[in-house]
This record gives C-alpha cells, structure tokens and sequence, in this order.
C-alpha cells in the first residue's frame, strides 16, 4: 500500500505590487474565469504560478528555431504538467481522505481511552479499599 | 500584499531569471485574455496553435503548482492527526493490554482473600460485616469489566459449499452430477 505522505517543506513570504483597487479588478476578472480561486491570498498565488508558466513556456519556445520545435518544447511541458497534478491531486485527495478518516477515528479512541481509563481508576480505588479491609480483617483474625 | 509561497517555487523562479512580481504581472496580463478547456482545438505547430497550447500548459502548471503547496502546507496536520491517532492506539493498548490485566488480577484475588477471611471470622462467630472500610455492593465493579471486553462471538456453523459452477452446468446439462474429484 503506498503511504501518500508529503513532507512539510518551507514557505517563503513574498511582496506582491497589488493594492486593494488592483486585488478588487482582479476579482472582478476572475468572475468570467471559473478556474482561479475567489479568496486573495490564494488567487494572488494563482496568479504568481500562473504567470511563471507563462514565463517559462514563453522561455522554452524562444530557445528554439522554429515554430514546430516551439510547438513540441511546450508541449512536453504541458504534458510534464499535467502528469504532476493529476499524481499530486491524486495523493493530496488521498492523504485527506486517510487524514479525515484518522481523525474521526481518534474522536472515538479519544472517548474510549478516557472512559477506559476512569473505570480503571474506579477499579484501583476499589482495590486500595479492599486490601485495607483485607488488613483489618487479618488483624481482627490474628 | 505579501504571499507565502513554497521555497521550492522561488528557486524555481530564480532559476528562470524572473522574480515573483514579473510572474505576478504575466498571470495578471493573462486573466481573462486566455483560452482554456479540455481538447486543444486549434492546429498543431501553429502560432495559433502554440498559443493556445501555452495557454493550457499554463493553466495545468499553476494547478499542479496550487495543488503542491496545498498539499505541503497541509502536511504538518496529516502527519499531527497521525501522530496523535497512533497515540491513543498504543495508549489504549497499554490500558487493555497491561493496566486492566493487572488491576483485575489483582482484584479477584483481594476478593477471594476476603471472603476467605469473612468465612474464618463467621467460623469464630465475628460479624465480619462489621470491619470497614466497606465497599458498597452497588459501586462495587465487575473484576471482568463485563460490557468492556465482550465475550467473542459464537458463530453459527456456515451452510454446505455449493457444488462447483462448472458441476452446476454438468447437472443442468446431463440431468446428472459428475463423480466430484
């Protein structure tokens, strides 16, 4: 069984030129778009992967002669891409699913464990009282 | 603004020679001027063509770029709610496995021990119900933690096999069953 697991790995922050004039223009561009995301932060990290596409397809198809080889450059990109989300999308659909699933789970063992546990601790008292008696009756005996 | 972004996706950029406000203004330039859908339509090897093929790739890359950093970023709290999952499993076990085992072990045995006692004090006419301390029998517990650990289950013997389909077939067919290997 394949562990879909990704390790966390480190974020950078960095300054974008958007105002809320421009963030409230872009928002208003996307509604004919279904694609991009509605919230800011993401739409504006759509938007930063969006346009390093476009950079390096436009980059990859200028390294060439001619428009076929520019034609077959970005389409091996487009194919290399492809392949990448559909196997990301698959593992991250997989590791929530896995996750939601561990978490409902622990709600139960959660509940199990501290129920458990306080019937065992009924059961220690239970004990220390008993072997006390059990003294007194030795001693009541002797 | 300032947005988090993989370290991985800078570098990425770096490399290419563009920085993350020249990509920010490309993706800008693009929103709401693209093609995009499921089938290329244009022909290949066209500047058409090439356009809309840029068009789509980047599409799929800031897919596959979004999809990373989500799945990064949500990491930490997979491997957390594992993490505590996998506590409790093992926490349980130690309470079933190890703590209960010896507390009711334990218990029987104080029981037995007492009854015995209350017996030879009974035999020498001492009310044995009268030395303390007293657990009352409503609050006393089951030893076997009854409705805690069940009793396995008693299955009920399972019907005779089916003869095999390719028997099944022979008997429809000839009115008779072959000898069986």
């Amino acid at each position: 069984m394949t562990e879909n697991r990704l390790s966390p790995a480190p974020t950078v922050d960095v300054e974008l030129p958007v105002d809320a004039t421009t963030l409230a223009q872009l928002h208003d561009r996307v509604e004919a778009e279904s694609l991009a995301p509605d919230e800011d932060d993401g739409l504006a990290r759509y938007l930063l992967y969006l346009g390093a596409a476009y950079l390096e397809a436009e980059q990859a198809a200028a390294e060439t002669e001619s428009a076929e080889g520019a034609y077959r450059a970005v389409y091996r990109l487009y194919g290399k891409a492809g392949a990448a989300s559909s196997v990301l999308r698959f593992h991250y659909g997989e590791a929530a699913r896995a996750s939601n699933g561990e978490r409902r789970a622990t709600t139960g063992r959660d509940i199990f464990v501290a129920a458990y546990g306080r019937t065992l601790d009924r059961l220690e008292q239970e004990l220390d009282t008993r072997e006390r008696r059990v003294r007194n009756l030795e001693r009541a005996l002797a | 603004m300032n947005v988090t972004i993989l370290e991985a996706d800078l570098d990425e950029l770096l490399d290419m020679g563009a920085t993350p406000q020249q990509a920010f203004a490309r993706g800008c330039a693009a929103l709401g001027n693209r093609t995009f859908g499921t089938t290329l339509r244009m022909e290949a090897e066209t500047e058409e063509g090439l356009a809309e093929l840029v068009d789509f790739f980047a599409e799929k890359s800031a897919d596959a770029h979004s999809v990373r950093f989500g799945f990064t970023t949500n990491a930490a709290s997979f491997e957390e709610t594992r993490n505590r999952y996998e506590e409790l499993g093992r926490e349980s076990y130690r309470l079933r496995m190890e703590r209960a085992p010896e507390l009711q072990q334990r218990l029987l045995s104080v029981r037995a021990r007492e009854e015995m006692l209350e017996r030879r004090l009974a035999e020498r006419g001492v009310d044995a119900s009268q030395i303390g301390p007293v657990v009352p029998p409503e609050e006393a517990l089951d030893p076997l933690l009854g409705g805690w650990d069940a009793p396995p289950l008693r299955l009920s013997a399972l019907p005779p096999p089916e003869p095999r389909l390719f028997q099944r077939l022979l008997r429809r067919a000839f009115g008779k069953a072959p000898a069986g290997p």
